[in-house]
């Protein structure tokens, strides 16, 4: 293994200040400072807990990238420079590896469908525990060992695990935190050279294809369901076009032949990620539910009482869509043009 | 070629807490990017295993389910008992430990999941590739093979192909459910599933790293409010609030 990892000759455990605790070990990509700073934050809650250096491992940066994570709170910044995209097996064997030099008690990733993956294949390589997509971090006094609560089921439920051992590896939600330092850079630097093995797979091809990036992006989608009705769906696009979002809608509205495949919200279709999601005629099924990330704030128009999306709901209109679409589409006409 | 596919049982209806415990209800069915997944295994073979971990009492019948789309054999895996929660750590390894008993040349897990919070992944295949030192290669959306396996998986708004030379260790994760949306099982194989495919079970435990100390409902959400008035007077209520929030 030696041949084929060098550093310099300091390592996070031989740190002058090191603390006893070992490390917590934030790994972020470049060009992905506000993930790195939640993370940070979510770092510096429980560092002092264990007696732990925050420190961290950034992949794919620069120098003046590296001084913006010691300004907010890294004590220590490992440059790993290992190919960010196409496959991560050499990053997750750089972060492997760079785990096994030092006392890492904790590594921390950003949530997400290549940081859940990242996470996966460190963990899989240490043998280490993992917790996806956990909302909050605590260290408990006796065991001095990290929980985390992680949402589950769609938001059924709060299961809180705990860490049995070292290094315990969790990927965090964003803005769960932020960084209570902002301070000038004064902590180490340093190269993690890594000798890549280069891609076992080699890339044969490849296609710019983007994705329906309209739905992906929209700050505000109006989704219909099958409870809006074909007439429903005419009065939920002139609230979208008033908002300035889109239309989205459920399978059942799909299959009625009311909106495109490309408009489908749920593990079926597209996962949206909007501010404000307003839902009419949907019920709530966990397959639709799953399709809208958590962060946005629901409003859900309804004409039953008991539908399940109510539980969900920060706003929860009960009521025919056929008389609260034109309603609310004439009064926030009317607030547009009083501004 | 040899094909495992790691599927997740998913339930039917929305799952609840009841005394601290994950209430499932009564049917579960193939999630929908396992769907997908097998679909996509089913395109370049025909020597297919299913495997599912069994955190759902009717994860059986997601599995009859996977048969009944021709899978040749599926294995329902005991999983510990962490009161319904999904230790995937713990599931991977017990993955691992059942397919030292099935030959397999390439494995694709599922990466989309109900168990957890909206948007984000079960990073089994991950973890999976970890712990087998295989090369990992996520967002899985064709297979081709053609010569060599040719592997077409997304990154943002490009597709990237793989080609996979025979005898590869490779893992696949599928999150996209797509390649299956419209994809219905075929007559002989609901028959075979019912009359003629068997579900084995083995019992293999996965070496867990942590420990599920407490689950509860989620809190309901702050700010919540009903509004059940007239349509005009709702309305009113609710474009207020949704200004004073700026969201607007």
């Amino acid at each position: 293994m030696d041949d084929f990892w060098k550093s310099d000759d300091w390592s996070m455990s031989d740190e002058p200040n090191a603390s006893s605790g070992g490390s917590v070990l934030v790994v972020v990509s470049a060009g992905q400072l506000a993930a790195a700073k939640s993370l940070l934050g979510a770092a510096q809650s429980i560092a002092p807990y264990l007696g732990a250096n925050v420190v961290a491992a950034l992949l794919g940066g620069d120098d003046a990238a590296a001084d913006e994570l010691l300004k907010v709170g890294a004590t220590q910044v490992w440059l790993v420079d290992v190919a960010t995209s196409g496959l991560l097996d050499d990053a997750a064997a750089a972060l492997a590896a760079l785990a096994q030099q030092g006392s890492v008690a904790v590594i921390l990733f950003a949530s997400g469908e290549r940081g859940d993956s990242l996470a996966g294949q460190v963990a899989g390589r240490l043998g280490a525990g993992l917790v996806v997509g956990a909302q909050s971090l605590s260290v408990d006094y006796g065991s001095q060992q990290v929980q985390a609560v992680q949402p589950i089921y769609a938001g059924a439920g709060l299961a809180t695990w705990q860490a049995n051992g070292k290094p315990a590896i969790f990927t965090l939600r964003p803005d769960i935190a932020t960084p209570s330092l902002n301070r000038p850079a004064t902590g180490k630097v340093a190269r993690f050279d890594y000798a890549a093995t280069g891609e076992l797979l080699k890339v044969v091809r490849r296609e710019h294809s983007p994705l329906q990036q309209e739905m992906l992006r929209a700050k505000v989608i109006v989704a219909g369901g099958y409870g809006a009705g074909a007439a429903g769906f005419a009065a939920l696009k002139e609230l979208a076009a008033t908002l300035g979002g889109v239309v989205g809608a459920s399978k059942s509205a799909v299959a009625a032949g009311w909106a495109t495949r490309e408009q489908q919200i749920g593990m079926l279709g597209q996962t949206v990620r909007p501010d404000l999601y307003i839902a009419v005629g949907i019920s709530g099924t966990p397959e639709h539910l799953m399709g809208i990330a958590e962060g946005a704030t629901i409003v859900a128009i309804n004409s039953d009482p008991r539908a399940p999306i109510f539980q969900l709901a920060d706003y929860a209109i009960v009521g025919d869509a056929a008389t609260v679409l034109p309603a609310l589409t004439a009064r926030l006409k009317k607030l547009y043009a009083s501004d | 070629m040899k094909i495992v596919v790691v599927v997740n049982a998913v339930p039917a209806e929305r799952v609840s807490v009841t005394a601290g415990k994950l209430d499932f209800g009564e049917a579960a069915m193939l999630g929908p990017a396992s769907r997908a997944a097998l679909y996509l295994a089913l395109a370049v073979s025909d020597e297919v295993t299913v495997l599912a971990t069994g955190e759902l009492a009717a994860a059986e019948d997601a599995l009859r389910e996977a048969l009944a789309y021709g899978a040749q054999r599926a294995i329902l895996i005991a999983a510990s008992d962490q009161r319904g929660a999904t230790d995937y750590a713990a599931r991977a390894d017990a993955v691992k430990g059942a397919l030292e008993q099935v030959e397999s040349d390439l494995i694709i897990c599922a990466a989309g999941s109900y168990a957890l919070a909206r948007g984000s992944f079960a990073p089994t295949g991950a973890l999976l590739a970890g712990m087998l030192g295989r090369a990992y290669i996520g967002g899985v959306e064709s297979l081709v093979q053609a010569g060599d396996l040719e592997v077409t998986a997304r990154e943002g708004d490009e597709l990237l192909t793989y080609a996979v030379p025979a005898g590869t260790q490779v893992v696949l994760g599928v999150s996209n459910p797509a390649p299956a949306a419209h994809e219905l099982p075929w007559f002989g194989g609901i028959l075979n599933a019912y009359h003629g495919g068997e579900v084995e079970r083995q019992a293999v435990a996965g070496e867990g790293k942590l420990t599920l100390s407490q689950i509860g409902p989620a809190p309901r959400r702050d700010g919540r409010e009903l509004l059940t008035d007239p349509a005009a007077e709702s309305v009113a209520v609710l474009v207020e609030s949704l200004r004073t929030r700026s969201l607007i």
